[in-house]
């Protein structure tokens, strides 16, 4: 599915890694202006990062990250390496994205 | 006395209709009621116990540390605590954690203020190399605590953050 960027660099033995991904990331607690109804949570719980089919990062969120959340963390690693990243939300829906280290 | 006497007597009532009702549901029909009453306070303390699910639900700062375990979480230089000191939008706080502690297993960012105050968690392997960033919503200006779980201990590091627009 569209909608991640995921980008992966090496430098000296440690690898930056930054992503976007695009989702609204409904709090739960916003009305709509014009009905007045709570606009229900929709956002991601848990995005899941593997380098070589091993985890290397699970993050766990609740509605108080920013929409279009970012995320951005370094590691130890080679370059040639796949990195994968999956997040699923609160609603069950999942999009998956994949890389090679540079 | 009689107070003390009538506490006894409701909790025996309650004790006894939990065991009856799970034989006799159908010739006692009064009882399930008091049954779910006296076992609710106990079905509430094991989900507290849960982990970080439960964190993410609580509705203040000292309950999430309680959640987390990181009630007594010592406050560390060598944690690195990267969040503006005054946030023109509360939708869009960029928060960086960096550290030199060694053998991290778990971060945590909380923004006091906030309704769920436990913002992100993260469980790292040990291949991270000490930086993690995020961004998050602030819905007024307050106190960003990170926790950073290294070995077994829990560390802290905390920086006040003004918002001049909540983002909630």
């Amino acid at each position: 599915m569209a909608g991640i960027k995921l980008r992966a660099k090496e430098k000296g033995g440690v690898v930056t890694v930054k992503t976007i991904m695009n989702h609204v990331m409904e709090s739960g607690r916003r009305k709509d202006k014009e009905s007045g109804e709570t606009i229900p949570a929709h956002y991601i719980k848990t995005v899941t990062l593997m380098i070589a089919d091993k985890p290397l990062l699970k993050a766990n969120w609740s509605g108080s990250i920013s929409k279009n959340p970012y995320l951005s963390f370094k590691y130890k690693g080679a370059k040639g390496e796949t990195l994968k990243l999956k997040w699923e939300d609160n609603k069950g829906e999942t999009a998956t994205a994949e890389t090679t280290i540079k | 006395m009689k107070r003390r006497h009538f506490v006894k007597n409701t909790l025996v009532a309650g004790v006894a209709a939990s065991f009856a009702s799970s034989q006799l549901w159908a010739e006692e029909p009064a009882k399930p009621a008091e049954t779910k009453a006296a076992t609710t306070p106990e079905a509430a303390s094991t989900s507290t116990d849960a982990g970080s699910t439960s964190a993410f639900d609580a509705e203040n700062v000292a309950d999430v540390l309680k959640a987390l375990g990181a009630e007594k979480a010592e406050t560390s230089d060598k944690i690195t605590l990267g969040a503006p000191d005054v946030a023109e939008n509360g939708a869009v706080v960029p928060i960086t954690i960096e550290t030199t502690l060694e053998n991290v297993t778990e971060m945590s960012i909380i923004a006091e203020k906030n309704v769920r105050p436990l913002s992100a968690s993260f469980e790292l392997s040990p291949e991270i190399a000490g930086l993690v960033a995020t961004r998050i919503r602030m819905g007024k200006s307050g106190k960003v605590i990170v926790l950073v779980t290294s070995g077994d201990k829990i560390y802290t590091s905390e920086k006040q953050v003004k918002v001049t627009a909540g983002g909630c």
